[in-house]
């Protein structure tokens, strides 16, 4: 009879070093970590926001500009980039020209409403749903921002802002689920 | 089939399974194969039943983490091996029929061969994947996640879901590894390669996703590859070793490596009587059990009476329970153009 085989093979075992290693690694700096380094860039830099006209979650029409818009993910972003000391530069435009320009890394992230059915999410990295809503078709929607493909630590900086808030409370009362 | 034509074809067969009869065609199972039989029917139940389970929690939880979407993929490819074991076996219990004179046991010859294609297509799948993925650039991203009320990232309740849902994986697969010599199903031992690398895709796709969260968004994609690759070897293996049987190679053993022992076991054992001057055996695997032609040359021509014959016959069968059929053929001379691997002994 044959002698079964060790349970952790040779290759079994390269890969739990391999993991252990860069577990260790990890914990120097970000983890999860950027590949980019965009947190440590927008970080008392710039964060470049792409904006699209999607009220009430972001207006730039009205007392609202392109320059300046509204809404409640506006504010969001405001609030989140005081945190970090980052200065915000908007972009407004059409949603699928940001989202060419996220997946282009010319852009931090992407607010206009957008919800976790997003049918982007093959080309940016969609956050965790922050809040919930009524959609059009009825059903309940989990609203998240879009940023840059695989930037996890900036991501997880994000939603770890929007996560904290309670920001059910400033979702229009109908719209709340 | 046409029943109606086949004499033999009364309704008890299409249910029996050698672990309720006790037989493989016309083969009786020794009680260690008996107990191993009813073992390996429990085991690959089992293994589609944990499948089943561990297929749900992988595909709720898999998000843009290239072997976490290829692992559930891969997960469901795993039903065929169990599956095939679980049809070949309701045919390996048949007895021949006149129509199957040698009765069906290359069911599990296909049952194999299902196995191995499954194997290969994992294997190319993932390394498809994982290299497409590596071309293109993609970085998984992964983000937070909020679990029963905490905020934790989510790369680490990937990493921690895909070591645990391999652990049943390890179990099977080594409990496999040890009943497969036992009945000499490759089908078992296709099935424990394919937990095998169930496992390792499992322990690959934590390893990659600690690296994504390190930063290295290739090591995700990379560790697969170098997965894949194995588990490509092994589907090649089994594809090579079901198709030469298929096509009747000489028996091997169970893994397929090298010729069955009781080929040489045989031809000793003629070689050892008085009567017999010269002897050779070829032996092709059916499916758990071989079919054996043994060639004897007695002494200066000398036949044994039939009485003999009969008795060598049956105790030559007795050697090893996958030996039921078994002729013996008494010649002048060595029949060189059935037996090629007599230039190869004079050499």
């Amino acid at each position: 009879m044959k002698t079964p085989v060790p349970i952790v093979g040779l290759l079994g075992r390269a890969l739990v070093m391999c993991g252990l290693a860069l577990a260790l690694v990890g914990c120097s700096g970000h983890y999860p970590a950027d590949p980019d380094g965009t947190l440590d860039r927008v970080s008392g830099g710039s964060l470049r926001v792409g904006v699209s006209h999607q009220p009430p979650w972001t207006d730039t029409a009205g007392d609202n500009s392109a320059e300046d818009p509204g809404g409640i993910e506006a504010q969001l972003i405001e609030d989140y980039a005081q945190t970090i000391n980052a200065e915000v530069e908007w972009h407004a435009g059409g949603e699928e020209q940001l989202i060419k320009l996220l997946s282009e890394r010319e852009l931090d992230v992407v607010i206009g409403g957008l919800t976790d059915k997003s049918p982007w999410s093959s080309d940016v990295g969609l956050t965790t749903g922050y809040a919930e809503s009524i959609a059009v078709d009825g059903k309940i929607a989990k609203h998240v921002m879009a940023v840059q493909m695989g930037e996890n630590a900036f991501m997880t900086s994000l939603e770890r802002y929007l996560l904290d808030l309670d920001i059910e409370q400033q979702v229009p009362e109908e719209m709340r689920p | 089939m046409k029943k109606a034509n086949d004499p033999q074809g009364d309704a008890s067969k299409v249910t029996s399974t050698p672990q309720e009869t006790g037989h493989v065609g016309q083969h009786d199972l020794p009680p260690e194969q008996q107990a191993a039989f009813a073992k390996a029917v429990r085991l690959e139940r089992i293994s589609i039943f944990v499948r089943i389970i561990t297929v749900a929690i992988i595909f709720s939880l898999s998000g843009s983490s290239q072997a976490m979407r290829a692992s559930w993929i891969g997960d469901s490819l795993g039903f065929l091996p169990p599956i095939a074991f679980l049809i070949a076996i309701r045919f390996i219990g048949r007895p021949p029929t006149p129509r199957h004179p040698y009765g069906v046991h290359r069911a599990l010859g296909v049952g194999h061969l299902v196995a191995a294609a499954a194997l290969l297509s994992l294997g190319g799948m993932l390394l498809f994947e994982s290299a497409m993925g590596l071309w293109g650039g993609q970085r998984p991203p992964i983000g937070l996640i909020n679990i029963f009320g905490t905020t934790i990232w989510a790369g680490w309740l990937m990493a921690v879901a895909s070591v645990i849902v391999v652990i049943p994986s390890v179990i099977l697969s080594r409990i496999k590894l040890k009943l497969a010599p036992v009945l000499h199903n490759k089908v078992l031992y296709a099935d424990a390669d394919m937990n095998k690398a169930d496992w390792l895709t499992g322990l690959a796709t934590a390893v990659g996703i600690i690296g994504v969260g390190a930063g290295l968004w290739w090591f995700d994609a990379a560790v697969a590859i170098f997965i894949a690759l194995d588990i490509l070897g092994d589907g090649l293996r089994n594809l090579r070793g079901c198709l030469a049987d298929l096509i009747d190679a000489r028996a091997t053993t169970t893994d397929s490596k090298a010729p069955s022992p009781a080929i040489e076991q045989v031809r000793q054992a003629l070689l050892e009587l008085d009567w017999v001057q010269d002897a050779d055996v070829r032996m092709r695997d059916q499916g758990q059990v071989f079919h054996t032609e043994a060639f004897v040359v007695p002494h200066e021509g000398q036949m044994p009476p039939l009485e003999e014959l009969e008795v060598v016959r049956e105790a030559i069968s007795e050697l090893d329970w996958k030996l039921d059929d078994l002729v013996l053929i008494p010649v002048a001379e060595l029949p060189e153009e059935f037996l090629p691997q007599i230039d190869d002994r004079e050499l």
